[in-house]
C-alpha cells in the first residue's frame, strides 16, 4: 500500500467546462465535477444551463437521504454518557452531515434515530 | 467541515469531527476542527499524525459515497481499520448508492439503463466495486467482525417535478426539446 498515491493540494483541472479534482481524476478516484457554478433557471423553470453548483447537488441527495431516514445516528442517543463525542467523517464532502451532527448537539432532546450498526462488544 | 465550525463554533469542543477526504475546501477561521486530504486507498495507519486517525479513537466513524473512490480490494481492509478505530461500543454507519433505475409505472428506463451499465463498466475498470452497496452488509458482518449489524435498502426518488409546475411549462419543456 506504500505507493498509494496521496493528494497534496487542492489543485482542480479544468474538463469539458468543469472544474474537477486534479488528484481525483489523474488517480481514479473521483470524477465528480466541485466547481460551483449557478443553476440559471428561465421564467418557467426550465434550467436554462445545464451546468450545476455541485455542492447544491451534494446537499439535495443528503437531504433525500435525511428524509429517508439514513445516516442519521447522532452520539448522544447510544451513548448518553459520552460528553464529547469524536466523530470520524469519511468522504465529508461539503461536511453538511456533520454540520446536522453538531446542530443536534445543541439540541439532544431533539434525537432522530435509525438502527445503529453496533460493533461488537468488547467488554 | 470548515463551515460547520464558523456556523457553530461554541459546539466545536462538543463534538470534535475529523473530517477526511481528497479535496478539502479551506476557508478562514478553521477552529477546533481536524480535516484530513487522504486517499482512504491507503491504511489509516499510514495518514499524518496530525489527522488524529488514532486506534480506539472515535465514537462514531460516518462513512458515505466511496464507491467511485475505493479500490475493490480495499474494501474489507478499510472497514476492519474503521473499526479499530472506534472506542468501545462506539458506531460505524455506512451508506452507499447503487444506481438502478426503475419506474413505478413500469416504463422502460432504456436511456437510463444504458447509462448506468456504462458506469459501471467504467468503475469497473478503474477497478472500483460498483456494486459495493449489496455487499457492505456481508463484509461489516465478517470482515469488520461487528456483532450487531443492521442493513436497509432505500429508493431514492429522482427527476420529481417541481411543485407549482404548469401545463404552460411542461408545453414550453417539450417545444424546447422537440
Amino acid at each position: 500500500m506504500a505507493d498509494v498515491p496521496q493528494p497534496t493540494d487542492d489543485n482542480t483541472i479544468a474538463l469539458e467546462s468543469r472544474e474537477f479534482c486534479a488528484f481525483g481524476v489523474q488517480n481514479n478516484i473521483n470524477m465528480v465535477p466541485v466547481d460551483e457554478v449557478s443553476t440559471a433557471f428561465d421564467r418557467s423553470g426550465i434550467p436554462s444551463n445545464l451546468t450545476q453548483d455541485e455542492d447544491e447537488l451534494f446537499n439535495a441527495f443528503h437531504r433525500i437521504l435525511n428524509d429517508n431516514d439514513i445516516l442519521r445516528l447522532v452520539p448522544q442517543r447510544y451513548q448518553p454518557d459520552v460528553k464529547e463525542p469524536q466523530v470520524l467523517d469519511c468522504g465529508y464532502g461539503t461536511g453538511i452531515w456533520g454540520e446536522e451532527l453538531m446542530d443536534l448537539d445543541e439540541n439532544t432532546d431533539s434525537v432522530v434515530s435509525e438502527q445503529p450498526l453496533l460493533p461488537e462488544a468488547l467488554s | 467541515m470548515v463551515y460547520l465550525v464558523c456556523r457553530f463554533p461554541t459546539c466545536a469542543d462538543v463534538t470534535q469531527v475529523t473530517g477526511i477526504d481528497i479535496f478539502i475546501r479551506h476557508k478562514p477561521g478553521l477552529l477546533d476542527v481536524y480535516p484530513g486530504r487522504w486517499n482512504l486507498n491507503a491504511p489509516l495507519k499510514d495518514a499524518p499524525d496530525e489527522y488524529w486517525l488514532d486506534n480506539n479513537r472515535f465514537h462514531l466513524i460516518n462513512s458515505r459515497f466511496l464507491v467511485d473512490g475505493i479500490n475493490k480490494e480495499r474494501w474489507k481492509p478499510l472497514i476492519e481499520e474503521y473499526r479499530e478505530r472506534l472506542k468501545h461500543q462506539g458506531w460505524l454507519q455506512m451508506a452507499e448508492v447503487q444506481w438502478i433505475f426503475y419506474s413505478r409505472s413500469n416504463h422502460a428506463l432504456p436511456a437510463l439503463t444504458q447509462w448506468s451499465d456504462a458506469f459501471y463498466e467504467a468503475l469497473r475498470r478503474m477497478d472500483k466495486m460498483p456494486d459495493i452497496a449489496c455487499e457492505l452488509e456481508k463484509f461489516v458482518r465478517f470482515n469488520g467482525g461487528f456483532q450487531r449489524v443492521v442493513s436497509t435498502t432505500h429508493d431514492v426518488p429522482i427527476g420529481q417535478w417541481r411543485q407549482g409546475m404548469s401545463n404552460h411549462f411542461f408545453s414550453r419543456l417539450i417545444a424546447r426539446c422537440g
